[in-house]
């Protein structure tokens, strides 16, 4: 089966011909863009609808019990989106890195470029969580009526809780990445090469 | 369009009589790239530049050495 297998594979890319090195790394580039604007896009909308519910629930549903997701669909769809980046930073991981720049191989842990990073991230989802919070609870309730220091409030909260993971994931995904460029090195200065 | 006009490849692709689907059929790419890489708008890897070397029967240093930059 295993040789059937491999000639059909082979048969196959006879029939195909060979890969071209730029299409492949212009695709490279596209899907890459690709993966941003969907991954990214997904996020939003994730917390929208969740801040979108949460606003909801506090000015006329307090008496139910809060449901994260419309339905159980929803649900499987941002776990799968969560699935798809962790399997993509264990990827980079496992090569390796953690970054494209100069900061994605050091031997030390680059706390000043990772602080940077996690602060954008967290200023960046603090400003965007209460402004959510702000459009969402301005389509329910008058515009007088909207929490407009609270939304601030949490929005800082969720900004702060998101630099400190963001801080985390980028330190642990450095030590990883160091472990395995020490095996991968390992490896390449294999002494039975010479 | 970044990068340098490689006319010494499309000199040495003219004189070995081949077009550029001609030599990219050779060397496993599409026209477009070879197309590219004269034009200065595609850095090709260096298995594809000693494939292109190989095919037109010419050395690295006669299509992407310059001594200039």
């Amino acid at each position: 089966m295993k040789l059937q297998n491999m000639k059909l594979a082979q048969k196959w890319r006879e029939y195909a011909g060979p890969k071209d090195e730029r299409l492949e790394t212009e695709n490279a580039k596209i899907y890459k863009l690709g993966f941003m604007l969907l991954s990214f896009g997904m996020l939003t909308l994730l917390v929208y609808q969740i801040m979108a519910q949460q606003v909801a629930w506090v000015h006329d549903g307090a008496g139910e019990a809060f449901r994260l997701f419309a339905n159980p669909v929803d649900a499987v769809m941002y776990a799968w989106l969560f699935i798809v980046m962790t399997v993509c930073a264990v990827l980079q991981t496992r090569k390796g890195y953690v970054d494209t720049n100069r900061f994605g191989q050091t031997e030390h842990i680059p706390t000043g470029y990772f602080l940077l990073i996690s602060g954008i991230t967290g200023i960046a989802s603090a400003l965007a969580i209460a402004a959510m919070r702000c459009i969402a609870e301005a389509q329910i309730v008058p515009i007088e009526s909207v929490f407009w220091g609270a939304n601030l409030e949490t929005g800082v909260v969720f900004g702060v809780t998101i630099f400190v993971a963001v801080f985390g994931a980028l330190c642990l995904a450095f030590f990883e990445a160091k472990q395995r460029r020490a095996k991968i090195e390992a490896e390449l200065d294999c002494p039975d090469d010479l | 369009m970044p990068g340098q006009k490689n006319l010494r490849m499309k000199a040495a692709r003219a004189a070995a009589g081949l077009s550029q689907s001609d030599l990219a059929e050779a060397v496993g790419v599409t026209r477009q790239t070879i197309g590219l890489i004269e034009a200065g708008g595609y850095n090709p890897t260096l298995n594809l530049c000693v494939a292109i070397c190989k095919t037109l029967h010419v050395t690295l240093n006669d299509l992407f050495w310059d001594e200039e930059r």
